[in-house]
């Protein structure tokens, strides 16, 4: 931060309010919706939540149906593209995350860390356990999680 | 957080479920906080209609949620976190219709529900609503309301490394648009 121009950006930064009145009084609309009796809304969640639970039941029984199927492709065979996706992303971002400050790049390399370790602790578990759909799940999300940290860049 | 260092306007009087309060203690506490949070809201946003829409959102769920506020933060804070919760469940709500929408740059067609008003008085304003939304999400909080980087992931759902790279994009983009980068 020693351009001089960080400088005049948090100057000018600094100035701007952090309040603005709206244009219009917005107040009637929200008494208006306020005043809506709870009634109907807790009514549609209680329909929600009984839709939600059937759903999940219905999953359930579709992973338990899906198991023989989960063990026949393995995490093994998703994290190979999984790896190549990501290794492919990290080269094409690379040059962008050379130019980022050293703190921020630091923090990346972190977070990065962060991921990478959880993905091991769930390949540890998944050798015990290949089909287990939550880890085979866990184990996508710290892709995707990878994944959305380069494209972030 | 700067802003949320202000005290809670004796909760009790505010408190809309209290036995004397009700509908009229809660326009007190809107008109108490309408401007921090107005001014939030469009700065994520980047338009009035859409910031006006979010505002109102961000009340309506203040109310219903009130019963619950246990004073662990304070109501300029409670209302901030609400107010970014709703931008970015509008935004992400506008970027689903506009993916079903074969054909159409992402872009665009955030635009055009935005409302095509993405013109503030100021340069500075005006540069700000043209920031890509995720630089522009982070620079509004921590450049303007003066969040630290771990608030300001928490609360967008970012890595605190994809909040400062956000940032540092922001600021780049800023200062090329208002000519304030050094000329070699």
């Amino acid at each position: 931060m020693n351009d001089p121009s960080d400088s005049q950006l948090d100057a000018l930064l600094a100035r701007l309010g952090r309040d603005i009145a709206p244009t219009r009084d917005l107040w009637p609309q929200i008494e208006a919706r306020a005043s809506v009796p709870q009634f109907n809304r807790r009514r549609a969640w209680q329909l929600a939540a009984g839709i939600a639970a059937v759903t999940v039941i219905a999953t359930i029984a579709l992973h338990v149906a899906d198991r023989g199927a989960a063990k026949v492709a393995g995490p093994a065979l998703q994290d190979e593209s999984y790896l190549r996706a990501s290794l492919q992303l990290e080269q094409s971002y690379r040059a962008q995350l050379d130019q980022l400050p050293p703190d921020t790049r630091l923090q990346i390399g972190h977070d990065l860390d962060v991921i990478r370790s959880a993905r091991a602790d769930i390949r540890r578990a998944l050798a015990s356990d290949p089909s287990n759909p939550l880890l085979n799940e866990l184990l996508a999300t710290t892709w995707q999680q990878e994944m959305d940290l380069w494209r972030n860049l | 957080m700067r802003n949320g260092s202000l005290p809670v306007p004796s909760l009790p009087r505010m408190h809309p479920n209290a036995a004397h309060g009700g509908i009229r203690a809660f326009e007190a506490l809107y008109r108490e906080h309408v401007g921090g949070v107005f001014g939030l809201c469009l700065r994520l946003t980047g338009s009035r209609e859409l910031a006006e829409d979010c505002t109102q959102e961000t009340f309506l769920a203040a109310w219903r949620a009130l019963p619950k506020f246990e004073a662990r933060s304070t109501l300029g804070t409670w209302l901030h976190r609400i107010a970014v919760n709703t931008v970015l469940a509008r935004h992400r709500g506008l970027a689903a219709r506009c993916e079903a929408v074969a054909d159409t740059h992402d872009e665009d067609c955030l635009n055009r529900h935005r409302g095509g008003d993405t013109a503030p008085p100021l340069d500075l304003e005006r540069a700000i609503a043209a920031l890509p939304d995720g630089a522009r999400h982070v620079l509004v909080l921590v450049g303007i309301y003066g969040y630290d980087h771990a608030e300001a992931a928490q609360l967008l759902g970012l890595m605190a490394g994809t909040c400062r790279a956000h940032l540092h994009r922001a600021r780049q983009l800023l200062k090329q648009r208002l000519g304030l980068t050094e000329m070699p």
